[in-house]
């Protein structure tokens, strides 16, 4: 329910009279438990009916943890989870998200992967569907006509499959009447997008690679936006989404006016994204009125050096300085964002996270930080494709030596099981053989593997041997850099050539300025898009 | 201007918690653009308060909430607005206006009573029976294989225990049995009247 990418698409298909989209999600072990006991196949939310008799079902892929699920979710509807075991009768079966830039270890079973961004692909793959009716290989011949469709069973295509981009994103419809669940889920709030892609460049970020190139919405639109799906849902709070919402070039117009309206219906603002920096902290200041919750920042790497290696672009004294400017503003808890395991992390940087946490306890004798330690997964169409994953043992000892060196007065440290991370590389930089373990991981028992007291790494290591992978191996391989990568078939926009230049940059420590404030770099992301609208036009 | 209203929860809706409730109400409200008091503080909040808790798995025929609005509406035209929005299975029926200038006591305080009525199958009656032992039954129905039964009881009193194992730790009722709340009621010198009639406003009917 919280997904943006799901509100988005259920609107837009439900506002085409032709047809109907309801809501299927992989029901909680408990639930899954029950419609076992009573012998009932899965259903959808709305009208109850078994997700088998859909003529399409779509899977969002937003996470490697939760393949697994996915091979659970057949399962439970009673659909077979390889494409060549299905029939005419089952549904066509579609994947979109972030992970289908890397379809392969997912492609044995689905039918179809819609690359890139689906608000238009979506209605032109049901119109089809529509038109040639149940002969799904005549479906997949005409889809294999249009633009940005992965079909695996057509074998590798003689062109890479170019994602679908939109150039008119201020135009696209911004949900109206988003579902509003009674439960409270998380980002149980309105959420308008403000600005899609990111072009600041962190080079381990999938998303802001895929999703290049940066287009903004206008001010207006977003204003109008949050005043209309707040007042068609009773949602008083607005969360203003995008990679970096800081960066959007007319930010503190549209916090302004958006928390100072005349109308009552908007009483909260949030930033789920924000640079560190104290013009962020400022515009965090105008929105936070006198409950301060709480303020997130991601420096991701301790030592400035490390920053540059991954294109972070924040100092230290950018860190310290906007420290500064929020405990000066009344801000007692700050949240940080770190990982280890980053391309040529030595102690060195490991330490030096534990020092910047104490230079930031130094400021002000009071506060309280949060620190969350993430572990390094390299993922497909980034310069740091290449890299191999840190091992286990070594994902053990890094976060020995920091939890051994920073300050636990006042610092509440957060890290992840390495055994997780893992797995998670394993499966992002996965071929086809990667789906055989993925299915035999089911088998064994694997599932929801995002919530620790689900995940078992000893599943994982049998699944993968059972199939003749070594799980270790997958994870911390380094792919070389002149073989074909197994998603060489995907076309991120972003090109290849520049990818192993960012990469080369990154060793010798070289940073990359983002497009919108400093030089173009030729990323490619933009120019074969015709038409493309990156921002409005400021005349001032 | 403060409202006392009264409304229904049917359906999938008993599986919904006493906060759910609160926070589907408080949107509806939103919705309906009607300007609604908040209260002061760090974090504003809308003044809505409500009554006695419905446990999950129990649907309300007549449930009540006070809310408070900062226009002069007509208690029609309050609940007409908000049934417009309102999602399936939740129904404003009446209200009253709450007159200015008196201090109320709250609906948790003044309501002390509530009917509950238990559908289970025959062969359970004697079960539930024992589970109602002190309450007092005020009406009962036979039809098929299942029987009705009415009791009244303290406010506070365990209703979904009545008709579920206690060492079922889930506290859902019996999978054949269903419960209802039929009405709460305040005890004025002896006498049970409706939460509504005991403010000095026009009631009205929805």
């Amino acid at each position: 329910m919280s997904n943006l990418g799901l509100r988005i698409l259920y609107e837009i298909i439900n506002a085409d009279p032709r047809f109907a989209a309801e809501r299927v999600f992989s029901p909680w072990t408990d639930m899954r438990d029950q419609l076992d006991r009573v012998d009932l196949p899965l259903m959808s939310l709305e009208t109850k009916t078994p997700i088998a008799d859909f003529d399409l079902l779509g899977i969002s892929l937003q996470s490697e943890l939760t393949y697994s699920n996915i091979i659970g979710l057949f399962d439970a509807a009673r659909i077979a989870p390889r494409a060549t075991e299905r029939g005419a009768a089952d549904p066509l079966i579609v994947a979109g998200g972030p992970g289908v830039f890397n379809p392969e270890p997912l492609s044995p079973f689905f039918d179809l992967f819609v690359i890139g961004e689906a608000e238009e692909a979506i209605i032109e793959l049901m119109e089809v569907i529509q038109t040639v009716g149940q002969d799904k290989a005549l479906v997949l011949e005409r889809l294999s006509e249009l633009e940005g469709f992965y079909i695996p069973s057509h074998g590798r295509p003689q062109k890479a499959i170019r994602k679908r981009s939109l150039t008119n994103f201020d135009e696209r419809p911004i949900p109206e009447k988003p579902i509003v669940p009674f439960l409270e889920t998380i980002h149980d709030r309105c959420v308008v997008e403000v600005t899609r892609g990111c072009g600041r460049g962190c080079r381990f970020c999938q998303a802001g690679m895929v999703y290049r190139p940066v287009r903004e919405r206008r001010a207006s639109t977003i204003i109008e936006g949050a005043h209309r799906q707040a007042k068609a849902t009773g949602y008083t709070d607005v969360s203003l989404a995008s990679l970096s919402t800081t960066d959007h070039s007319q930010i503190d117009k549209v916090l302004s006016e958006l928390g100072s309206g005349d109308e009552a219906d908007i009483r909260s603002i949030s930033l789920p994204s924000m640079r560190t920096d104290q013009f962020s902290v400022r515009l965090a200041r105008m929105i936070a009125g006198r409950k301060k919750t709480g303020l997130t920042f991601a420096p991701e790497a301790g030592t400035d050096r490390l920053r540059a290696v991954i294109n972070k672009g924040v100092s230290e004294e950018d860190m310290l300085s906007a420290a500064e400017e929020a405990f000066a503003a009344g801000w007692n808890r700050l949240k940080l964002y770190f990982m280890i395991g980053l391309p040529t992390e030595t102690d060195v940087d490991i330490l030096g996270i534990a020092e910047l946490v104490e230079k930031i306890l130094r400021l002000n004798k009071r506060v309280k930080l949060t620190v969350s330690v993430a572990t390094f997964v390299p993922k497909p169409h980034t310069p740091f494709q290449w890299v191999g994953a840190i091992p286990l043992e070594e994902i053990a000892r890094r976060q020995d030596l920091l939890k051994a060196n920073i300050s636990r007065k006042r610092v509440d440290l957060k890290w992840h099981e390495g055994g997780s991370s893992l797995v998670e590389s394993a499966l992002a930089r996965g071929t086809v053989r990667t789906g055989d373990a993925i299915e035999r991981a089911y088998e064994l028992g694997a599932r929801f593997d995002g919530w620790s007291d689900y995940f078992s790494l000893d599943i994982w290591r049998r699944a993968f041997a059972d199939v003749g992978l070594d799980l270790d191996r997958e994870a911390t391989n380094v792919l070389p850099q002149d073989a074909p990568l197994p998603w060489e078939h995907i076309d991120s926009g972003v090109d290849a050539v520049w990818l192993r230049q960012e990469y080369a940059r990154s060793l010798r420590a070289d940073q990359t300025e983002d497009c919108r404030f400093g030089v173009c770099t030729d990323c490619g992301a933009c120019t074969s898009l015709e038409g493309l609208e990156i921002a409005e036009e400021q005349n001032q | 201007m403060k409202f006392r209203l009264v409304f229904s929860m049917a359906d999938s809706l008993r599986w919904l918690s006493h906060l759910d409730l609160a926070r589907a109400w408080a949107r509806v409200f939103v919705r309906s653009g009607l300007s609604l008091q908040y209260s002061e503080g760090f974090s504003p909040h809308q003044k809505i308060a409500f009554g006695p808790a419905l446990p999950v798995g129990i649907s309300g025929e007549a449930e009540y909430l006070d809310v408070g609005l900062l226009e002069a509406y007509e208690v029609n035209e309050v609940v007409a607005r908000l049934n417009e929005l309102t999602p399936i299975g939740l129904l404003m029926q009446a209200g009253v206006v709450l007159p200015e200038g008196t201090k109320h006591r709250s609906l948790n305080a003044v309501i002390d009573t509530a009917d509950y009525r238990f559908q289970v199958p025959r062969r359970r009656e004697v079960e539930l029976m024992q589970g109602l032992t002190g309450a007092e039954i005020i009406a009962k129905k036979m039809s098929g294989d299942h029987v009705w039964l009415t009791a009244r009881v303290p406010v506070g009193f365990k209703a979904l225990a009545a008709a579920s194992d206690t060492k079922d730790e889930t506290r859902l009722p019996w999978r054949d049995a269903r419960v209802d709340r039929l009405a709460l009621w305040v005890n004025v010198d002896g006498q049970l009247v409706s939460p509504l009639s005991i403010v000095d406003g026009e009631p009205s009917g929805g």
